[in-house]
Protein backbone atom coordinates (compact mmCIF):
# COMPACT_ATOMS: atom_id res chain seq x y z
CA UNK A 1 0.00 0.00 0.00
CA UNK A 2 2.55 2.39 0.88
CA UNK A 3 4.67 1.53 -2.51
CA UNK A 4 1.67 2.25 -4.00
CA UNK A 5 1.15 5.59 -2.76
CA UNK A 6 4.53 6.37 -3.13
CA UNK A 7 4.36 5.60 -6.79
CA UNK A 8 1.02 7.59 -7.23
CA UNK A 9 2.64 10.77 -5.39
CA UNK A 10 5.62 10.29 -7.86
CA UNK A 11 3.99 9.72 -10.96
CA UNK A 12 0.62 12.19 -9.96
CA UNK A 13 1.84 14.92 -12.81
CA UNK A 14 1.31 12.16 -15.21
CA UNK A 15 -1.53 10.50 -13.79
CA UNK A 16 -3.41 13.80 -13.53
CA UNK A 17 -2.76 14.21 -16.93
CA UNK A 18 -3.86 11.01 -18.06
CA UNK A 19 -7.12 11.12 -16.03
CA UNK A 20 -7.54 14.61 -17.45
CA UNK A 21 -7.03 13.58 -20.91
CA UNK A 22 -9.29 10.26 -21.04
CA UNK A 23 -12.09 12.63 -19.34
CA UNK A 24 -11.33 14.90 -22.45
CA UNK A 25 -11.49 12.63 -25.02
CA UNK A 26 -14.66 10.87 -23.26
CA UNK A 27 -16.66 14.07 -23.52
CA UNK A 28 -15.35 14.42 -27.24
CA UNK A 29 -16.40 10.95 -28.62
CA UNK A 30 -19.09 10.19 -26.46
CA UNK A 31 -22.57 9.34 -28.07
CA UNK A 32 -23.68 8.86 -24.89
CA UNK A 33 -27.34 11.01 -25.39
CA UNK A 34 -27.90 11.79 -21.22
CA UNK A 35 -24.97 13.17 -21.37
CA UNK A 36 -25.08 15.15 -24.31
CA UNK A 37 -28.44 16.29 -23.72
CA UNK A 38 -27.52 17.64 -20.16
CA UNK A 39 -24.20 19.09 -21.55
CA UNK A 40 -26.56 20.60 -23.94
CA UNK A 41 -29.03 21.90 -21.76
CA UNK A 42 -26.64 23.37 -18.63
CA UNK A 43 -24.48 24.93 -21.28
CA UNK A 44 -27.95 26.37 -23.18
CA UNK A 45 -28.39 27.26 -19.89
CA UNK A 46 -25.17 29.19 -18.92
CA UNK A 47 -23.93 30.23 -22.29
CA UNK A 48 -27.92 31.45 -23.85
CA UNK A 49 -28.02 33.64 -20.95
CA UNK A 50 -25.06 35.59 -21.62
CA UNK A 51 -25.49 35.14 -24.84
CA UNK A 52 -28.78 36.93 -24.91
CA UNK A 53 -27.41 39.82 -22.68
CA UNK A 54 -24.68 39.92 -25.43
CA UNK A 55 -27.34 39.86 -28.35
CA UNK A 56 -29.38 42.87 -26.71
CA UNK A 57 -26.40 45.49 -27.10
CA UNK A 58 -25.33 44.22 -30.47
CA UNK A 59 -28.92 43.70 -31.69
CA UNK A 60 -29.02 47.30 -31.11
CA UNK A 61 -26.42 47.96 -33.86
CA UNK A 62 -27.85 45.93 -36.24
CA UNK A 63 -31.06 47.54 -36.21
CA UNK A 64 -31.29 49.48 -39.83
CA UNK A 65 -29.59 46.08 -41.43
CA UNK A 66 -32.37 44.13 -39.89
CA UNK A 67 -34.79 46.57 -41.09
CA UNK A 68 -33.85 46.05 -44.82
CA UNK A 69 -33.93 42.11 -44.18
CA UNK A 70 -37.68 42.18 -42.95
CA UNK A 71 -39.08 44.84 -45.37
CA UNK A 72 -37.68 42.21 -48.11
CA UNK A 73 -39.04 39.27 -46.21
CA UNK A 74 -42.46 41.90 -46.10
CA UNK A 75 -42.63 42.04 -49.90
CA UNK A 76 -41.63 38.19 -50.32
CA UNK A 77 -44.43 37.01 -47.90
CA UNK A 78 -47.40 39.66 -49.42
CA UNK A 79 -46.33 37.95 -52.89
CA UNK A 80 -46.98 34.31 -51.64
CA UNK A 81 -50.26 35.85 -49.66
CA UNK A 82 -51.22 36.61 -52.65
CA UNK A 83 -50.91 33.42 -54.57
CA UNK A 84 -51.57 31.15 -52.00
CA UNK A 85 -55.56 33.23 -51.34
CA UNK A 86 -55.83 32.04 -55.09
CA UNK A 87 -56.07 28.77 -53.64
CA UNK A 88 -59.84 28.08 -51.75
CA UNK A 89 -59.25 25.60 -49.50
CA UNK A 90 -55.86 27.21 -47.75
CA UNK A 91 -57.26 27.99 -44.55
CA UNK A 92 -59.04 24.39 -44.14
CA UNK A 93 -55.20 22.50 -45.16
CA UNK A 94 -53.50 24.57 -43.01
CA UNK A 95 -50.33 22.43 -41.66
CA UNK A 96 -47.78 24.55 -40.41
CA UNK A 97 -47.69 27.30 -37.61
CA UNK A 98 -44.46 29.49 -37.17
CA UNK A 99 -42.61 30.36 -33.61
CA UNK A 100 -40.45 33.22 -34.45
CA UNK A 101 -37.28 33.07 -32.52
CA UNK A 102 -33.90 34.84 -32.46
CA UNK A 103 -30.58 33.84 -32.58
CA UNK A 104 -28.38 34.06 -29.75
CA UNK A 105 -25.08 32.13 -30.83
CA UNK A 106 -23.97 30.41 -34.13
CA UNK A 107 -21.36 29.16 -35.43
CA UNK A 108 -19.96 28.27 -39.03
CA UNK A 109 -16.56 26.72 -39.09
CA UNK A 110 -16.77 23.54 -37.50
CA UNK A 111 -17.56 20.76 -39.09
CA UNK A 112 -20.39 20.17 -36.55
CA UNK A 113 -22.07 23.43 -36.12
CA UNK A 114 -25.00 24.49 -33.36
CA UNK A 115 -26.88 27.34 -33.31
CA UNK A 116 -28.62 28.67 -30.16
CA UNK A 117 -32.36 30.26 -30.28
CA UNK A 118 -33.67 32.61 -27.06
CA UNK A 119 -37.20 30.05 -27.74
CA UNK A 120 -37.76 27.02 -25.65
CA UNK A 121 -40.50 24.55 -24.44
CA UNK A 122 -41.89 27.26 -22.58
CA UNK A 123 -43.04 28.99 -26.52
CA UNK A 124 -43.61 25.53 -27.33
CA UNK A 125 -40.64 24.39 -29.56
CA UNK A 126 -40.04 20.79 -29.23
CA UNK A 127 -37.19 18.58 -30.58
CA UNK A 128 -37.09 17.67 -33.94
CA UNK A 129 -39.05 20.74 -35.10
CA UNK A 130 -37.51 22.41 -38.51
CA UNK A 131 -36.12 25.90 -38.53
CA UNK A 132 -36.11 28.27 -41.78
CA UNK A 133 -35.28 31.75 -42.29
CA UNK A 134 -36.43 34.01 -44.89
CA UNK A 135 -33.67 33.26 -47.33
CA UNK A 136 -34.12 29.46 -47.11
CA UNK A 137 -33.75 26.56 -44.31
CA UNK A 138 -31.53 26.84 -41.44
CA UNK A 139 -31.80 23.27 -39.57
CA UNK A 140 -33.40 21.14 -36.94
CA UNK A 141 -34.19 21.57 -33.00
CA UNK A 142 -31.49 19.07 -31.38
CA UNK A 143 -31.93 19.88 -27.69
CA UNK A 144 -35.17 22.42 -25.99
CA UNK A 145 -34.78 23.38 -22.51
CA UNK A 146 -37.08 26.16 -20.65
CA UNK A 147 -35.83 29.21 -22.44
CA UNK A 148 -33.41 27.92 -25.33
CA UNK A 149 -32.90 25.63 -28.14
CA UNK A 150 -30.28 24.32 -29.66
CA UNK A 151 -30.37 24.35 -33.61
CA UNK A 152 -28.56 21.41 -35.88
CA UNK A 153 -27.56 23.57 -38.62
CA UNK A 154 -27.65 22.73 -42.03
CA UNK A 155 -23.89 23.07 -41.88
CA UNK A 156 -23.36 20.01 -39.63
CA UNK A 157 -21.97 16.52 -41.33
CA UNK A 158 -24.19 14.47 -39.57
CA UNK A 159 -27.79 16.12 -40.95
CA UNK A 160 -29.16 15.68 -43.98
CA UNK A 161 -32.26 17.39 -45.82
CA UNK A 162 -34.47 15.19 -48.03
CA UNK A 163 -34.88 17.42 -51.18
CA UNK A 164 -36.38 17.46 -54.33
CA UNK A 165 -34.45 19.34 -57.80
CA UNK A 166 -37.19 21.31 -58.64
CA UNK A 167 -37.35 21.13 -62.44
CA UNK A 168 -37.13 17.58 -62.84
CA UNK A 169 -38.88 16.29 -59.13
CA UNK A 170 -36.13 13.89 -58.10
CA UNK A 171 -36.64 12.81 -54.65
CA UNK A 172 -32.65 13.26 -53.13
CA UNK A 173 -30.66 14.41 -49.92
CA UNK A 174 -28.43 17.60 -49.31
CA UNK A 175 -25.55 17.16 -46.62
CA UNK A 176 -23.11 19.71 -46.03
CA UNK A 177 -19.31 18.04 -45.90
CA UNK A 178 -17.79 19.99 -43.55
CA UNK A 179 -15.65 22.74 -45.92
CA UNK A 180 -17.08 26.03 -47.56
CA UNK A 181 -20.06 27.05 -45.78
CA UNK A 182 -21.64 28.25 -49.04
CA UNK A 183 -21.06 24.85 -50.81
CA UNK A 184 -23.79 22.16 -49.87
CA UNK A 185 -23.57 18.41 -51.78
CA UNK A 186 -26.63 17.40 -53.51
CA UNK A 187 -26.80 13.23 -52.56
CA UNK A 188 -28.33 10.00 -54.61
CA UNK A 189 -29.20 11.94 -57.85
CA UNK A 190 -29.02 9.25 -60.31
CA UNK A 191 -26.88 9.42 -63.38
CA UNK A 192 -30.01 9.03 -65.91
CA UNK A 193 -31.52 12.27 -64.55
CA UNK A 194 -31.75 15.00 -66.54
CA UNK A 195 -30.16 18.05 -64.44
CA UNK A 196 -28.82 21.58 -65.31
CA UNK A 197 -26.67 24.10 -63.15
CA UNK A 198 -28.73 26.40 -62.05
CA UNK A 199 -31.83 23.91 -60.97
CA UNK A 200 -33.29 24.99 -57.67
CA UNK A 201 -33.18 22.14 -54.84
CA UNK A 202 -36.43 22.69 -52.86
CA UNK A 203 -37.39 20.62 -49.39
CA UNK A 204 -39.71 17.67 -50.36
CA UNK A 205 -41.51 17.44 -46.96
CA UNK A 206 -41.14 13.99 -46.82
CA UNK A 207 -39.29 14.28 -43.64
CA UNK A 208 -42.53 15.76 -41.88
CA UNK A 209 -40.64 18.94 -40.52
CA UNK A 210 -40.02 21.39 -43.20
CA UNK A 211 -43.26 22.59 -45.70
CA UNK A 212 -42.71 21.22 -49.48
CA UNK A 213 -40.93 23.80 -51.42
CA UNK A 214 -38.40 25.73 -49.41
CA UNK A 215 -35.69 27.04 -51.05
CA UNK A 216 -32.27 25.20 -50.24
CA UNK A 217 -29.63 26.11 -53.11
CA UNK A 218 -28.98 26.35 -56.44
CA UNK A 219 -26.73 23.55 -58.19
CA UNK A 220 -23.41 25.27 -59.24
CA UNK A 221 -21.54 21.77 -60.57
CA UNK A 222 -22.45 18.45 -61.25
CA UNK A 223 -19.55 15.73 -61.86
CA UNK A 224 -20.59 12.49 -63.73
CA UNK A 225 -17.45 11.13 -63.86
CA UNK A 226 -17.99 8.76 -60.11
CA UNK A 227 -17.70 5.50 -60.00
CA UNK A 228 -21.12 5.17 -58.23
CA UNK A 229 -24.46 5.53 -60.09
CA UNK A 230 -24.71 8.80 -59.00
CA UNK A 231 -23.79 12.51 -59.88
CA UNK A 232 -21.58 14.47 -57.35
CA UNK A 233 -23.50 17.77 -57.31
CA UNK A 234 -22.58 20.81 -55.65
CA UNK A 235 -25.56 23.54 -54.32
CA UNK A 236 -24.64 26.80 -53.61
CA UNK A 237 -27.17 27.28 -50.12
CA UNK A 238 -29.76 29.95 -50.57
CA UNK A 239 -29.07 30.94 -46.66
CA UNK A 240 -26.49 33.40 -45.45
CA UNK A 241 -25.25 31.49 -42.14
CA UNK A 242 -22.69 34.29 -41.43
CA UNK A 243 -25.41 36.58 -41.15
CA UNK A 244 -27.92 34.98 -39.59
CA UNK A 245 -30.41 36.51 -37.00
CA UNK A 246 -34.02 35.97 -37.06
CA UNK A 247 -35.52 32.68 -37.74
CA UNK A 248 -39.18 30.77 -37.63
CA UNK A 249 -39.66 27.72 -36.20
CA UNK A 250 -41.95 25.21 -38.29
CA UNK A 251 -44.54 23.33 -36.05
CA UNK A 252 -46.40 20.61 -38.04
CA UNK A 253 -49.58 20.40 -36.68
CA UNK A 254 -50.45 17.29 -38.20
CA UNK A 255 -46.74 15.71 -37.46
CA UNK A 256 -47.66 12.85 -34.70
CA UNK A 257 -50.59 11.96 -36.84
CA UNK A 258 -48.67 11.11 -39.85
CA UNK A 259 -45.65 9.21 -37.66
CA UNK A 260 -48.40 7.03 -36.22
CA UNK A 261 -49.95 6.20 -39.81
CA UNK A 262 -46.47 5.26 -40.82
CA UNK A 263 -45.93 3.10 -37.62
CA UNK A 264 -48.64 1.82 -38.08
CA UNK A 265 -48.17 0.88 -41.91
CA UNK A 266 -44.65 -1.02 -41.14
CA UNK A 267 -46.01 -2.17 -38.10
CA UNK A 268 -48.72 -4.41 -40.68
CA UNK B 1 -2.19 39.73 -9.32
CA UNK B 2 -4.88 41.89 -10.53
CA UNK B 3 -3.42 42.72 -14.04
CA UNK B 4 -3.57 38.98 -14.37
CA UNK B 5 -6.67 38.44 -13.52
CA UNK B 6 -7.87 41.24 -15.89
CA UNK B 7 -6.08 40.13 -18.56
CA UNK B 8 -7.26 36.35 -18.42
CA UNK B 9 -10.65 38.10 -18.59
CA UNK B 10 -10.48 40.04 -21.34
CA UNK B 11 -8.81 37.24 -23.22
CA UNK B 12 -11.06 34.43 -22.60
CA UNK B 13 -14.39 37.02 -23.30
CA UNK B 14 -12.36 38.13 -26.69
CA UNK B 15 -11.76 34.05 -27.75
CA UNK B 16 -16.05 33.44 -26.76
CA UNK B 17 -17.62 36.22 -27.98
CA UNK B 18 -15.85 37.71 -30.40
CA UNK B 19 -13.39 35.44 -32.13
CA UNK B 20 -14.73 32.31 -31.61
CA UNK B 21 -17.40 33.33 -34.09
CA UNK B 22 -14.80 34.98 -36.56
CA UNK B 23 -13.58 33.06 -39.78
CA UNK B 24 -10.92 35.76 -41.66
CA UNK B 25 -11.06 34.52 -45.31
CA UNK B 26 -11.73 30.98 -44.95
CA UNK B 27 -8.33 29.36 -43.02
CA UNK B 28 -7.79 32.08 -40.13
CA UNK B 29 -8.93 32.12 -37.12
CA UNK B 30 -7.79 33.65 -34.21
CA UNK B 31 -7.08 32.23 -30.64
CA UNK B 32 -6.03 34.84 -27.57
CA UNK B 33 -6.79 31.89 -25.59
CA UNK B 34 -3.28 30.48 -26.72
CA UNK B 35 -1.41 33.79 -24.85
CA UNK B 36 -2.77 32.96 -21.57
CA UNK B 37 -1.30 28.89 -22.29
CA UNK B 38 1.74 30.46 -23.92
CA UNK B 39 2.82 32.81 -21.48
CA UNK B 40 1.89 32.30 -17.70
CA UNK B 41 4.82 31.12 -15.76
CA UNK B 42 5.96 27.38 -15.38
CA UNK B 43 6.52 25.17 -12.37
CA UNK B 44 7.77 21.70 -12.56
CA UNK B 45 5.28 19.11 -12.64
CA UNK B 46 2.32 21.55 -11.91
CA UNK B 47 -1.02 19.99 -11.59
CA UNK B 48 -2.18 23.11 -11.15
CA UNK B 49 -1.56 24.06 -14.86
CA UNK B 50 -3.12 21.19 -15.98
CA UNK B 51 -6.42 21.53 -14.44
CA UNK B 52 -6.57 25.55 -15.66
CA UNK B 53 -5.87 24.70 -19.14
CA UNK B 54 -8.47 21.93 -19.01
CA UNK B 55 -11.26 24.51 -17.12
CA UNK B 56 -10.59 27.15 -19.50
CA UNK B 57 -10.93 24.45 -22.46
CA UNK B 58 -14.17 23.32 -21.18
CA UNK B 59 -15.46 26.99 -20.54
CA UNK B 60 -14.86 27.76 -24.17
CA UNK B 61 -16.71 25.14 -24.94
CA UNK B 62 -19.55 25.68 -23.38
CA UNK B 63 -19.91 29.01 -25.24
CA UNK B 64 -19.14 27.03 -28.25
CA UNK B 65 -21.50 23.83 -28.18
CA UNK B 66 -17.87 21.70 -28.58
CA UNK B 67 -18.19 19.02 -25.75
CA UNK B 68 -14.28 17.98 -25.36
CA UNK B 69 -12.66 19.68 -28.09
CA UNK B 70 -10.96 22.94 -26.36
CA UNK B 71 -11.03 20.85 -23.28
CA UNK B 72 -8.56 18.15 -25.15
CA UNK B 73 -6.63 20.88 -26.95
CA UNK B 74 -5.90 22.75 -24.33
CA UNK B 75 -4.72 20.16 -21.70
CA UNK B 76 -2.77 18.62 -24.82
CA UNK B 77 -0.91 22.05 -25.60
CA UNK B 78 -0.21 22.58 -21.99
CA UNK B 79 1.45 19.14 -21.41
CA UNK B 80 3.50 19.45 -24.50
CA UNK B 81 4.35 22.82 -23.58
CA UNK B 82 5.54 21.93 -19.81
CA UNK B 83 7.76 19.15 -22.15
CA UNK B 84 9.08 21.52 -25.11
CA UNK B 85 9.74 24.69 -22.72
CA UNK B 86 12.42 22.78 -21.04
CA UNK B 87 14.00 21.46 -24.22
CA UNK B 88 14.41 24.85 -25.67
CA UNK B 89 15.02 27.17 -22.42
CA UNK B 90 16.58 24.64 -20.14
CA UNK B 91 15.70 23.78 -16.77
CA UNK B 92 17.64 26.29 -14.87
CA UNK B 93 16.42 29.07 -16.90
CA UNK B 94 12.89 28.62 -17.42
CA UNK B 95 12.63 28.21 -13.62
CA UNK B 96 14.04 31.70 -13.32
CA UNK B 97 11.84 32.82 -15.98
CA UNK B 98 8.03 34.43 -14.92
CA UNK B 99 6.48 34.84 -18.45
CA UNK B 100 7.42 33.12 -21.21
CA UNK B 101 7.56 36.38 -22.90
CA UNK B 102 9.55 37.56 -26.23
CA UNK B 103 10.92 40.13 -23.54
CA UNK B 104 12.12 37.05 -21.19
CA UNK B 105 13.17 34.62 -23.94
CA UNK B 106 14.35 36.71 -27.19
CA UNK B 107 13.52 36.68 -30.12
CA UNK B 108 14.61 33.47 -31.43
CA UNK B 109 14.36 31.53 -28.64
CA UNK B 110 10.67 32.55 -28.06
CA UNK B 111 9.83 32.04 -31.85
CA UNK B 112 11.45 27.75 -31.45
CA UNK B 113 9.32 27.82 -28.26
CA UNK B 114 6.21 29.28 -29.60
CA UNK B 115 5.61 28.27 -33.09
CA UNK B 116 4.87 24.22 -32.37
CA UNK B 117 2.60 24.91 -30.03
CA UNK B 118 0.90 26.84 -32.01
CA UNK B 119 0.77 24.52 -34.82
CA UNK B 120 0.08 22.17 -32.54
CA UNK B 121 -2.69 23.83 -31.21
CA UNK B 122 -4.17 24.62 -34.49
CA UNK B 123 -3.62 20.72 -36.09
CA UNK B 124 -5.86 19.59 -32.99
CA UNK B 125 -8.37 21.95 -33.25
CA UNK B 126 -8.56 20.82 -37.15
CA UNK B 127 -8.34 17.05 -36.28
CA UNK B 128 -10.75 17.42 -33.67
CA UNK B 129 -13.17 19.50 -35.55
CA UNK B 130 -13.33 18.10 -38.99
CA UNK B 131 -14.02 15.13 -40.97
CA UNK B 132 -11.35 15.23 -43.15
CA UNK B 133 -8.01 15.66 -41.64
CA UNK B 134 -5.46 15.12 -44.49
CA UNK B 135 -6.80 17.90 -46.87
CA UNK B 136 -4.85 21.14 -48.37
CA UNK B 137 -7.72 23.10 -46.65
CA UNK B 138 -7.02 21.64 -42.98
CA UNK B 139 -3.48 22.04 -44.25
CA UNK B 140 -3.72 25.58 -45.62
CA UNK B 141 -6.12 26.16 -42.15
CA UNK B 142 -2.66 25.03 -40.06
CA UNK B 143 -0.60 27.10 -41.66
CA UNK B 144 -2.03 30.58 -41.86
CA UNK B 145 -3.55 30.11 -38.56
CA UNK B 146 -0.54 29.54 -36.89
CA UNK B 147 1.55 32.39 -38.64
CA UNK B 148 -1.11 34.78 -38.20
CA UNK B 149 -1.43 33.98 -34.46
CA UNK B 150 2.35 33.93 -34.17
CA UNK B 151 2.52 37.53 -35.26
CA UNK B 152 -0.64 38.84 -33.14
CA UNK B 153 1.28 36.91 -30.14
CA UNK B 154 4.12 38.25 -30.63
CA UNK B 155 2.24 41.68 -31.14
CA UNK B 156 0.29 41.77 -27.89
CA UNK B 157 3.22 40.76 -26.20
CA UNK B 158 5.05 43.83 -27.28
CA UNK B 159 2.09 46.27 -26.91
CA UNK B 160 1.13 45.30 -23.25
CA UNK B 161 4.04 43.56 -21.93
CA UNK B 162 6.20 46.67 -21.37
CA UNK B 163 8.57 45.96 -17.99
CA UNK B 164 5.94 47.61 -15.84
CA UNK B 165 3.39 44.80 -16.65
CA UNK B 166 6.10 42.24 -16.11
CA UNK B 167 6.56 43.24 -12.70
CA UNK B 168 3.27 43.46 -11.61
CA UNK B 169 2.99 39.87 -13.14
CA UNK B 170 5.33 38.63 -10.69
Amino acid sequence: MRNLIKLISLYNYSITFYLLLLISSYFLITENFVLKTKYFNSSNYIAGSVFSAQSRVSEYFLLKKKNTLLEAENKKLKESLTNIRSINNFIENKQYNFIDAEIINNSVRKKNNYITINKGTKHGIKKGMGVISNLGIVGKVKYVSDNFATIISLLNNSYFVSSLVKNSNTLSSVNWNGNDPKILNLLYVPKHIDIQKGDSVITSSFDTIFPKGILIGEIVSINKDTNSNFYDIDIMSSQNFYNLSMVYVVDNILYQEKKALESDTDEK
Amino acid sequence: MKNNILLFGILFLLQVFVLNKVLFYQYIILSPILIILLLYKYQKNSKESLFFSFLIGFLIDIFNDSLGVYALTCLIIVYFRNFWVLKIVGEEKTEEINTMTVHELGILQNTLYAIPIIVLFFSLLSLFESDLFFSINNLLFIIISSFINYIFILLFQYLFFDYNIRDEWR
